[in-house]
């Protein structure tokens, strides 16, 4: 791949000691790289640890997690070291955030104008007001916002979920930043309103040239937008790869699972693949593969519940798994998809 | 510690582990609490128990002087020492009266109010406010002056009318959890009212009303004393605290202890109700914010 | 077919008092009609806040229509004595959306699927365990209570308790939107299986046209209050009528990266 690497984490574990100082890691071990310009949809289901992941990128874990080992590198610069001050000025300028839920990100009793405003202040602080009203208009314009000047004016809770979703995009791309990190940024909404923001999130991408790390556990939403995929379970990365092998070509037993269990018009009637069971527990880790007790792999060994697989290069470089049979894998994955 | 750990072990263990959990301050608070009520129960397992003896020859004997009467006597001669186990039982346990039928009323009035809503949610709190607007003390007075005062009285006019704090809560728990999807299936089915407040609704607020009820035993037994100060309350000879100190108030300068030892029980029994108190409050605050995460 | 279920047309309003002058009267559910045949899935999808839930509330009893009927197996649940309407209304259960407030927390599990059955008078430990069962769980789970399960399973449970009263009907009010999607398989399985055994119809409510048109055997399309349109399952999905119907069939994005716009072709 020719486009630079923008960020790059290496072994990043979050998580923290229980009452008998032991290490409970929540993220374990977890690494990826974004190249410039690019989409990376990490995917898993509730509690995998993809938000706790690019948390622990941005310097804003939750209190009481702490990261336990790993290297954050943004265009080189180490994140994990930087002095809070320089991380803050980063975040909001070359790093921006949208989450799920937007009120996480507005404000109530202010303005949704004047909150914008502030975002193009920050970091431009000396910004002529009138031309930071009418930057303000541009930015809800670029997010399809109606009658912006009228609609800045405005108070959040006049705004539709799907409308401050729109706000807080215009927010993340004030300072055109080179790194989007959207966490479920639609899960909340519509579909239709999903599609909507998609649309918005992919037109402010192409103005501004920015990568985007993209957290979601909706398959249909990777499969449009994503370059590169992260399956993540059980705080790890299962599997590794562009979209078009991950989908096609699935090397875990996870993913194959995962989209064995998809809903879709060709299997309307009959019954999908259901993976057996539920994730386990942080604490409650098998000693071998995570997934042992929900696998069902034909090929699986003893070996799986003793020796924890390591993500390792399974039909090339760029596709990788942390599975002891990958090379066993496809059959299982038209099988389950069938 | 989870829950399930605490319901799962034997009542002893549970104890102790329910103990461990306390921060200093709450442990302080039930020491306190513990230590008045051990005074006030075994004092008149005592030989040393006469609360009504009379010696006019030992009047105003100060306290620690005398081992027969570790805390004094007072100026009839009467051992203070059973006096204020005596009277604590009476305060103490008038306490304990007015604060578990507040509970209970305003737990049955805020219950039907919140859940069946509508006019009776109207009347029933419209009623509560009215009780609200009316100032206790007044209302007591002027009944004492009617048919004389007696403790039954103010027991009795507390009791209907400091209810509407609770009712309130209870009302605010009901009116949420009714229209929870869990309250809905037994609705659905054709359930009474009862069967879906008793099963469903009641639980929840009952731990409510017991934490409101720990954090209301201070007011309630300085606003019993005060009446007993009065003359509102209890009626001697039978002693309360509130009674022993306006006793004692005739002979400050000569006997200070007499109204000085009552007030420390006061005191004792008001603090530690409220350290006690705060741990609820301080877990509500908790959990309420662990959940608005 | 026979209709086990029909809803004729059907309005509900919520009126709610703005500021100190005027009121605002929401028309939430606003001249449905639907009928349920025996045995079948009727699928009702909608975006949030067209009135799925308080067709289901009214459906119920919870609301008061303003006009319109409900008629549960022929029986006009209007203007029917209390006594009648609680016979009827035990053929007809509801499986809610969110798996963590429809169990009572405070509840063991076996007395949160024992209360219908002790409401009707029909308690029987054994019926308990046998429902336990017949949604894959195992009798020793009985004295646990719902903190200790995970969505999938709360969900099996409130499945479970829906069962409790041998219904003809299960209305299922999103009962996988709040799922992961690998339990989302799972409880779609359990529900074509229960089908299947129990020769149940399925009233099948949710906003996720996927999950429909994997489950539904017809489709009615919900918004603002109103059907747009109603169809078999294979008509709505490949030849819509009404636009809106379209429009909400082009916003699903398709789990195939080589459909997307732009891609190369398969290799
Ligand atoms: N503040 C916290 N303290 C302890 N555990 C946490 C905390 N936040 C998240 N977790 C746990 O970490 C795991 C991963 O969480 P998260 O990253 O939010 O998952 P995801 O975003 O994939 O749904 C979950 O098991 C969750 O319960
Ligand atoms: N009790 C109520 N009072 C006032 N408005 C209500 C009430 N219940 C629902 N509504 C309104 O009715 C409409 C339909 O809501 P609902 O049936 O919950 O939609 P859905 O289940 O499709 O998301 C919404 O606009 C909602 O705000
Ligand atoms: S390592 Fe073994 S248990 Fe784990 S996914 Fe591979 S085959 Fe399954
Ligand atoms: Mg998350
Ligand atoms: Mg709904």
């Amino acid at each position: 791949m020719t486009t630079p690497v923008l960020l790059r984490v290496d072994d990043l574990s979050v998580g923290y000691r229980d009452a008998d100082g032991a290490e409970v890691r929540l993220v374990d071990g977890v690494g990826f790289t974004v190249h410039e310009g690019r989409v990376l949809c990490l995917v898993g289901e509730s509690g995998s640890g993809k938000s706790l992941t690019m948390a622990a990128v941005l310097g804003l874990l939750p209190e009481g997690l702490e990261v336990l080992s790993g290297t954050v590198r943004f265009r080189g610069q180490d994140l994990l070291t930087l002095p809070e001050r320089e991380l803050r000025a980063l975040r909001g300028n070359e790093l921006a955030m949208v989450f799920q839920d937007p009120m996480t990100a507005l404000n109530p009793v202010k303005r949704v104008g004047a909150q914008i405003a502030r975002a193009v202040r920050a970091h431009h602080p000396r910004t002529p007001r009138a031309q930071v009203l009418a930057r303000v208009e541009e930015l809800l314009t670029e997010v399809g916002v109606p009658d912006p000047a009228e609609r800045a004016r405005s108070y959040p809770h006049q705004w539709s979920g799907g409308m401050r979703q729109r706000a807080v995009i215009a927010m993340a791309m004030a300072n055109r930043p080179a790194l989007l990190i959207a966490d479920e940024p639609t899960t909340a909404l519509d579909v239709t309103i999903q599609a909507q923001i998609m649309d918005v999130l992919a037109d402010a991408r192409a103005t501004s040239g920015a990568a985007m790390v993209l957290i979601t556990h909706d398959l249909g939403l990777v499969a449009q937008v994503a370059d590169e995929i992260c399956i993540m379970y059980a705080g790890r990365i299962v599997e590794r790869g562009t979209v078009w092998t991950v989908f096609d070509e699935a090397r875990h037993p996870y993913t194959a699972g995962l989209l064995g269990s998809l809903l879709s018009a060709e299997r309307a009637g009959s019954r999908a693949y259901a993976i057996p069971g539920s994730p386990p527990a942080p604490t409650r880790r098998p000693p071998g593969c995570a997934f042992a007790t929900r696998c069902e792999l034909p090929a699986r060994s003893e070996l799986c519940g003793t020796t924890r697989p390591e993500l390792r290069p399974a039909a090339d470089v760029t596709h990788e798994s942390a599975c002891h049979h990958a090379d066993r894998t496809l059959e299982f994955a038209r099988a389950v998809t069938a | 510690m989870t829950d399930t750990d605490l319901v799962r072990k034997p009542p002893a263990a549970r104890v102790v582990a329910a103990a461990a959990g306390l921060t200093p301050l709450e442990r302080t608070g039930v020491a306190l609490v513990t230590a008045v009520v051990l005074f006030c129960v075994v004092t008149p397992f005592l030989p040393l128990y006469a609360p009504y003896a009379q010696d006019l020859s030992r009047a105003f004997v100060p306290p620690l002087t005398d081992a027969a009467h570790p805390l004094g006597t007072d100026m009839l001669g009467r051992d203070l020492a059973s006096r204020l186990a005596l009277g604590g039982l009476v305060s103490l346990g008038i306490v304990l009266l007015v604060v578990v039928v507040n509970a209970i009323i305003g737990m049955v009035v805020g219950l039907l109010a919140g859940y069946h809503g509508g006019r009776l949610d109207n009347v029933l709190m419209g009623w509560a406010d009215v009780q609200l607007a009316m100032p206790v003390i007044l209302v007591l007075i002027a009944l004492s002056a009617a048919v004389g005062p007696s403790v039954w009285l103010m027991v009795v006019t507390l009791a209907a009318t400091y209810w509407v704090g609770y009712a309130r809560v209870a009302r605010g728990t009901a009116m949420t959890l009714r229209d929870r999807d869990f309250v809905l299936v037994p609705r659905i089915q054709g359930a009474s009212a009862t069967w879906t407040i008793s099963r469903h609704i009641a639980p929840g607020v009952a731990v409510q009303m017991l934490i409101l009820a720990s954090s209301d035993i201070g007011a309630v037994l300085l606003l019993t004393s005060s009446f007993d100060y009065l003359g509102l309350g209890v009626q001697p000879p039978v002693p309360s605290w509130g009674l022993l100190i306006s006793e004692g108030q005739k002979y400050i300068r000569q006997a200070p202890y007499l109204s000085v030892v009552p007030g420390i029980a006061i005191f004792l029994v008001v603090i530690g109700t409220n350290l006690i108190s705060q741990r609820f409050t301080a877990e509500r605050d908790l959990r309420s914010a662990r959940r608005r995460k | 077919m026979s209709a086990v279920l029909e809803i004729d047309d059907l309005h509900v309003r919520f009126t709610s008092r703005r500021g100190l002058r005027g009121r605002s009267v929401v028309h939430a559910v606003d001249g449905v009609s639907l009928t349920l045949g025996r045995g079948e899935t009727l699928g009702l999808v909608g975006e949030s806040g067209c009135g799925k839930s308080t067709l289901v509330r009214t459906v119920f009893g919870l609301n008061t229509p303003a006009s319109g009927s409900v008629s549960i197996l022929g029986q006009r649940m209007q203007g029917l004595a209390p006594a009648a309407r609680r016979k009827v209304l035990s053929s007809v259960q509801l499986v809610f959306q969110d798996p963590y407030s429809s169990l009572d927390p405070r509840m063991r599990v076996h007395d949160i699927v024992a209360e219908p059955l002790r409401i009707a008078g029909r308690y029987a430990p054994e019926r308990v365990v046998e429902l336990l069962a017949e949604v894959g769980l195992d009798a020793d789970v009985q004295q646990r209570r719902p903190a200790q399960f995970s969505g999938g399973q709360r969900q099996r449970i409130g499945i479970a308790r829906a069962l409790a009263l041998r219904p003809e009907i299960l209305v299922l009010d999103e009962p996988v939107s709040a799922l992961d999607v690998s339990v989302q398989a799972q409880v779609v399985n359990l529900l074509m299986d229960l089908q299947e055994r129990l020769g149940l119809s399925y009233l099948f409510i949710a906003h996720d046209l996927a999950v429909v048109r994997h489950l539904s055997d017809r489709v009615a399309v919900m918004r603002q209050g109103r059907i747009v349109e109603t169809g078999d399952r294979d008509q709505i999905f490949d030849a819509p009528r009404h636009p809106y119907t379209a429009s909400l069939l082009a916003s699903i994005p398709h789990p195939d990266p080589y459909l997307r716009p732009g891609a190369p072709p398969r290799p």
